[in-house]
C-alpha cells in the first residue's frame, strides 16, 4: 500500500503537517518584530526573563502538576494493582476508568459543582484535586497493562518464601514495575501541565495556571513573549522525552 | 484501602457527575436555587446552531482525520527501519502545549487570511486530533497481513479499491475507535473554535463553558450538557445500526 503514490504523499504530508505549527512558534520567537518577520533578534527572551505574570502562572502550573502527579501516581498505581491482582467489581471498574471516557469539559464542570455545593475554595488546591482524579485513571491504565504482563509467580515464590503481602508489593512487584510507573507520572505531569479545560472551570482567581494565562493571552491579543517560552518549553519536552526514551524505550508506544 | 480508593472516585468523580444531572433540574439562582424547574431544558431549544456546528464539525473532522490518518499510518507501518522513529514523530507534540501549536496555526491561518473561518476551525480540529486517528489506526494496520491488499491487487482491484473494500473493512476496529475518539473530542472543544473561529458561531462547548463561567447559568449549563451527552450517544446507536444493516 505504501508504494501508491496518493498515500504516500497524504502520509509525508501529514508528519509534516504535525510540526508545522510548532515550527512557526520556535522561528517566530526569535522575529525581531511583532507580527511581520523583521529580522533576528533575542528581545522576546529578554521581555519573557522579566515577565512575573507568565512566570507566576508557570509557578502554579509546576505546583499543581508535581502535587498531582505525586498523589495521582500513588492512587493509580494501587487502582491498577486492585484491577489486576484482586477480584473487583464491575462498578470499580467502571468508576475508575470513567475519566478515559468523559470529555474533559464535563470532569471540569461537575468538579467545579462539587467545589461549589461544599464551597470548598477555588483555588490551586481545588484544581489538583481534579487533576489527580483524571490523572490517576491514565495512570492505571498504563501501569495495570504492565503488571498484567508481570508473572504471577513470581509473588507466589515471594510469599512461599516467607514474604508477608505488603513485603512482595514493596519489594517484589513495585521493583518490576519501575519503568512502568515513571513512564506513568510523567504522562500525569504532562497531563496536569497541559491542562487547560479543568483548570480554566476549577481555579479561581490567584490559581492561574500557565496553559489558562496562555489562553486569556492567545485569545486577546499578538504576545511574542509566548513564542518564546513554548521554545523553551518545548525543547525542555524533548529533552525529557528523550531522556525517558533511554530509560525505558517502550515509554512512548503505550 | 479499597473502600477509601473506590471512596475518592465516587466523591470526586460519581457524585460530581449527578450533581450536573441534579442542577440541569433546578432553577438559576446565585449560581441555583433547590427548586424543581425545566427553565434549564426549555432554553437548550434555542441552542440548536451551536448543536448543529458541533455536530458538523465533528462529523467533518472526523472523516479528515480517517482521510490524513489512514495513509500517515501506513507509511508508518510500512516503513521497517524509520517505524519507531515516525511513531515517536507523531506523538512528540503532544509534549507541547496545544494552545501553542494553536497559536502557531493562528499565525499561519493570519497570514493566509483565513482566521475566523469555519475552515480555520476544521484545519484546527483536524490538526489537534489526528493523532488520536493515527494511532488506533497503527495498532490495527501492524497486526493486518499486508498479503490480503495484495491478493486483492492480484485480483484485479485497483489501489484505491482494495484500499476501500478489503484493507479498511479488515481494519474496522481501529478505524471505528479512532472515528469515536475524534468525534467525541471534536464534538464537545471550545478551544479551538474559541481562538480560530468568529465569536459569534458558537459551537455547544462554547455555549456550555458561558453558560457556566459568564452568565453564571448552572440550570442551562447543565442541561445543555445531559442533552449533549445524550445526542452523542443517540448518534452512536445510529452508527451501529447504519452498520449492521450495511454488512
Amino acid at each position: 500500500m505504501a508504494k501508491l503514490w496518493y498515500i504516500k504523499l497524504i502520509g509525508y504530508f501529514a508528519l509534516l503537517f504535525l510540526y508545522l505549527p510548532i515550527a512557526v512558534v520556535i522561528v517566530m520567537s526569535f522575529n525581531s518584530g511583532r507580527r511581520e518577520w523583521e529580522g533576528f533578534s533575542l528581545i522576546w527572551y529578554q521581555r519573557l526573563a522579566s515577565n512575573t505574570m507568565l512566570a507566576d502562572a508557570l509557578i502554579n502550573s509546576l505546583k499543581v502538576g508535581l502535587i498531582s502527579t505525586v498523589f495521582s501516581t500513588i492512587l493509580g498505581v494501587i487502582v491498577a494493582y486492585y484491577l489486576i491482582r484482586t477480584r473487583v467489581s464491575k462498578f470499580f471498574k467502571m468508576l475508575v476508568s470513567l475519566p478515559l471516557y468523559i470529555p474533559d469539559i464535563v470532569l471540569g464542570l461537575s468538579s467545579l459543582s462539587l467545589f461549589v455545593l461544599i464551597s470548598f475554595p477555588l483555588s490551586i488546591w481545588s484544581i489538583t484535586l481534579a487533576h489527580i482524579t483524571f490523572c490517576s485513571a491514565f495512570v492505571a491504565l498504563v501501569v495495570s497493562s504492565k503488571l498484567a504482563l508481570l508473572d504471577k509467580k513470581v509473588e507466589l515464590a515471594a510469599k512461599d518464601l516467607g514474604a508477608t503481602d505488603r513485603q512482595t508489593i514493596i519489594g517484589v512487584v513495585l521493583p518490576q514495575l519501575k519503568g512502568a510507573i515513571i513512564a506513568a507520572a510523567l504522562l500525569s505531569f504532562t497531563l496536569s501541565f497541559d491542562d487547560y479545560v479543568v483548570a480554566s472551570f476549577t481555579g479561581g482567581p490567584g490559581s492561574t495556571t500557565l496553559p489558562v494565562r496562555i489562553y486569556s493571552l492567545v485569545k486577546f491579543g499578538v504576545t511574542p513573549e509566548i513564542n518564546a517560552l513554548s521554545t523553551i518549553l518545548f525543547i525542555a519536552a524533548i529533552s525529557i522525552a528523550l531522556i525517558v526514551a533511554r530509560v525505558d524505550s517502550k515509554a512512548f508506544t503505550r | 484501602m479499597k473502600k477509601i480508593v473506590q471512596g475518592w472516585y465516587i466523591l470526586f468523580l460519581l457524585i460530581p457527575i449527578l450533581l450536573v444531572v441534579f442542577c440541569s433540574f433546578l432553577t438559576k439562582g446565585s449560581p441555583i436555587d433547590f427548586s424543581f424547574s425545566l427553565e434549564g431544558y426549555k432554553r437548550t431549544l434555542h441552542y440548536g446552531f451551536p448543536f448543529l456546528r458541533s455536530l458538523g464539525y465533528a462529523t467533518v473532522v472526523s472523516f479528515l482525520c480517517l482521510l490524513i490518518g489512514f495513509p500517515t499510518a501506513v507509511v508508518i507501518v510500512s516503513s521497517k527501519k524509520w517505524r519507531a522513529m515516525l511513531l515517536f514523530l507523531v506523538i512528540l507534540p503532544f509534549w507541547t502545549n496545544f494552545l501553542v501549536r494553536i497559536y502557531g496555526w493562528k499565525i499561519i491561518l493570519r497570514q493566509l487570511d483565513l482566521l475566523g473561518t469555519p475552515w480555520a476551525v476544521i484545519i484546527g480540529l483536524t490538526y489537534i486530533y489526528l493523532p488520536f486517528m493515527i494511532l488506533p489506526l497503527y495498532s490495527s494496520l501492524e497486526r493486518f497481513d499486508s498479503r490480503i491488499y495484495f491478493a486483492a491487487r492480484d485480483l484485479g482491484a485497483s489501489g484505491l479499491q482494495s484500499i476501500i473494500k478489503v484493507v479498511l473493512p479488515c481494519i474496522s476496529p481501529g478505524v471505528r475507535v479512532g472515528l469515536l475518539f475524534v468525534f467525541i473530542l471534536t464534538f464537545g472543544d471550545f478551544v479551538v473554535n474559541d481562538l480560530l473561529g468568529g465569536a459569534k458561531n458558537a459551537m455547544i462547548g462554547s455555549s456550555i463553558r458561558d453558560a457556566y463561567l459568564l452568565s453564571r447559568n448552572w440550570p442551562l449549563g447543565a442541561s445543555l450538557t445531559v442533552v449533549s451527552t445524550l445526542l452523542l450517544l443517540c448518534v452512536f446507536w445510529i452508527g451501529r445500526k447504519w452498520r449492521s444493516s450495511g454488512t
